[in-house]
């Protein structure tokens, strides 16, 4: 077990110092200069090139490369062009929100699918999985955007029971906080749930038509156990798989539905950011959410190797 | 005369494929008295499997199985509910199958699938424990106690069919289905594996159901046997009787493309033909196609009839045989 974790852990370190390089190469391939996007338009040549200095750009690309990996390495991101504040110290602003979000939006999701998922898989081909078949195809088919829009539509603007967007931190009070999130949560939770119905409804199949289920079911083993223990538990690998990533994306911020809900996460952050050419700010931002993806297929690993003893060799 | 245990009255099973409707059991009736062994013998896709499995409503879905009687101790299983038929899992009826390595759940110990099934149907969990142990050791598992913490892809392919079979003895049941018990092992482990079945059968005076496409396997350890064909049964009889002088064509057929391990005997003769496709058999005789000595009134009807004392068949000429 410890030497399964072990060996992911340097994976893991190969992924990131690969990523780094990458996100560090994309972020100066794009075209625009960040000193121009910075000065007023009337500047001169020289003022230009002053403001190249001033944030470094006058270094060779290695040097730049090291500067910000050095730093990162220490928490240190770099300064906001646009902000001149400290990278780490806005994304930690805005962390919380976007963390918030999804895993409220994760446990809504996980509430809706794995119910829908074990019972359209225990009754195939019956109301109950065509049911759920319609519900899940509309939750993939319809964006996220327009669900949200819809959604402020009633219960902000006709209904007026809920506000239209923005956050209040749990600090807040937690009503307060819930009434602001809860129509983004279920707008992204929703579009999950819909996702992980359809991939544990076919992994609990995979496995009901296994032998040793019906082994289990010819010694008597009743069919509540059959499904939630028996199956359930062999289903769980491969649906962790889609859930992980899904709370990947999450995590990364649903630009969206941060920006229709006005919600000051990390999303908003790295879309105004990419706006603005603040090649700090961007490479931070895809950084941590290069490592947040690392960091929970990790932790899906970890967690494949305590529900398959398979695994831990 | 011993007791009765199971008698199978005209079971029907039909699926829906992509070929159309096929049943896969077409009236089979046998039956097994208390500590017999019968075997059921036939051909990948003769509906043997099916047919076993529905026999004791194990078969999914359970609407597959759509006519017959299934009296187990003068019961009819197709009249019990769910939980009545619960509570013969394991203690009356359980099953051993083919694939060792597919037929344990692959997230629990050996330990805890043995254990609970004990103690499904009553018993403490020492009571449960000390029931898997002498088990194990009495399958000849070599350090019991420490397999029991063991995970099925930990454990050798004869090793995990004997916990499977330790898994349907744990409740000393009365019937035991043997789906091809012993088909993925190997020839030495197979063997080991047979005899050690039938001597824990003979202990606890337990019936069986053997299914087997190996002659030399039934040919061990069954009282009768009875052979299948497309969905029937075509013969059926004492073991020895049924393998030495076979009345029954197909039979006969069968018995000619066994190896019997010499060079000297030239190539094997194959059965001429193929199976007939389940979902447009023929009017009568599901072997005529096949049959060297077909004739007209082969495309008849002809049931399973008594030919001889404890024998019987499904052919016009089975006494001319």
């Amino acid at each position: 077990m410890a030497n399964f974790l072990l060996g992911r852990a340097a994976t893991l370190a190969l992924v990131l110092f690969g990523a780094s390089v990458l996100i560090f190469l994309v972020v100066r391939a794009l075209p625009g200069d960040p000193a121009i996007a910075m000065m007023t338009s009337n500047a001169t040549p020289e003022e230009i090139q002053a403001m190249r200095e001033a944030i470094g750009l006058h270094l060779p690309l290695w040097q730049q490369y090291f500067t910000w990996v050095g730093g990162a390495v220490t928490g240190d991101l770099g300064r906001s062009f646009m902000y001149s504040t400290g990278v780490a110290g806005l994304i930690a602003e805005r962390f919380p929100v976007t963390l918030h979000v999804s895993l409220v939006a994760l446990a809504i999701a996980m509430a809706i699918a794995i119910p829908a998922g074990v019972l359209s898989a225990r009754y195939k081909g019956g109301p109950i999985d065509h049911l759920f078949r319609i519900v899940a195809m509309i939750g993939i088919s319809m964006p996220v955007f327009w669900q949200g829009l819809l959604s402020i539509l009633l219960f902000a603007v006709i209904l007026g029971w809920l506000p239209p967007g923005g956050y209040q931190p749990l600090s807040a009070g937690i009503g307060l906080s819930t009434a602001h999130i809860i129509l983004p949560a279920v707008a992204l939770g929703t579009a999950y749930a819909a996702t992980i119905t359809r991939m544990l409804r076919s992994s609990m199949l995979d496995v009901l038509g296994r032998e040793h289920i019906a082994v289990a079911r010819a010694h008597g083993v009743p069919e509540r156990t059959i499904i939630w223990t028996d199956a359930f538990r062999n289903a769980l690998i491969p649906t962790l798989t889609a859930a992980g990533f899904s709370f990947g994306y999450l995590l990364a911020g649903a630009v969206l539905t941060e920006v229709i809900f006005n919600l000051p996460g990390m999303g908003r952050l790295l879309y105004e950011s990419i706006l603005s050419r603040d090649y700090p700010l961007v490479q931070g931002l895809v950084l941590l959410n290069v490592t947040l993806f690392v960091l929970i297929n990790f932790g899906m690993d970890a967690l494949y190797a305590i529900l398959d003893p398979r695994i831990r060799r | 005369m011993p007791e009765m245990l199971f008698e199978v009255r005209d079971l029907v099973t039909r699926f829906r494929s992509e070929g159309g409707e096929i049943r896969p059991s077409r009236g089979v009736s046998f039956h097994i008295a208390a500590g017999e062994v019968l075997g059921l013998v036939g051909e990948s896709g003769s509906g043997k499997s099916v047919t076993a499995r529905a026999s004791v409503r194990l078969q999914q879905p359970e609407s597959a199985t759509i006519g017959g009687e299934l009296f187990f101790r003068g019961q009819d299983l197709r009249k019990l509910d769910a939980e009545a038929l619960r509570a013969l899992r394991a203690k009356q009826i359980a099953m051993v199958v083919q694939d060792p390595a597919a037929a344990l759940n692959p997230v629990m110990t050996i330990g805890d699938q043995l254990f609970r099934i004990h103690r499904l149907h009553g018993g403490s969990e020492s009571e449960a424990r000390a029931a898997a142990l002498s088990l194990l050791t009495r399958m000849r598992i070599a350090e019991a106690e420490s397999r029991l913490s063991a995970y099925p892809h930990q454990l050798s392919g004869g090793m995990r069919q004997r916990v499977l079979i330790a898994l349907a003895l744990i409740c000393r049941p009365s019937l035991l289905i043997a789906d091809e018990p012993t088909t993925a092992l190997d020839v030495t482990v197979e063997a080991e594996i047979l005899a050690l079945l039938d001597e824990l059968r003979r202990e606890l005076g337990m019936a069986m159901l053997m299914i087997s496409h190996n002659l030399s396997v039934i040919g061990r350890i069954c009282d009768r046997v009875a052979v299948m064909y497309a969905g029937r049964i075509m013969e059926e009889g004492p073991t020895q009787a049924l393998l030495t002088s076979p009345r029954h064509p197909y039979t006969r057929a069968l018995l000619a493309s066994v190896p019997r391990g010499t060079k000297a005997d030239g190539p094997l003769p194959a059965i001429p033909g193929e199976p007939p496709d389940l979902a447009r058999l023929p009017p009568g005789c599901p072997f005529q196609a096949r049959c060297p000595g077909a004739e007209a009134r082969c495309t008849e009807d002809q049931p399973l009839r008594d030919i001889a004392p404890g024998r019987k068949a499904a052919c016009w000429r089975a006494e001319a045989a």
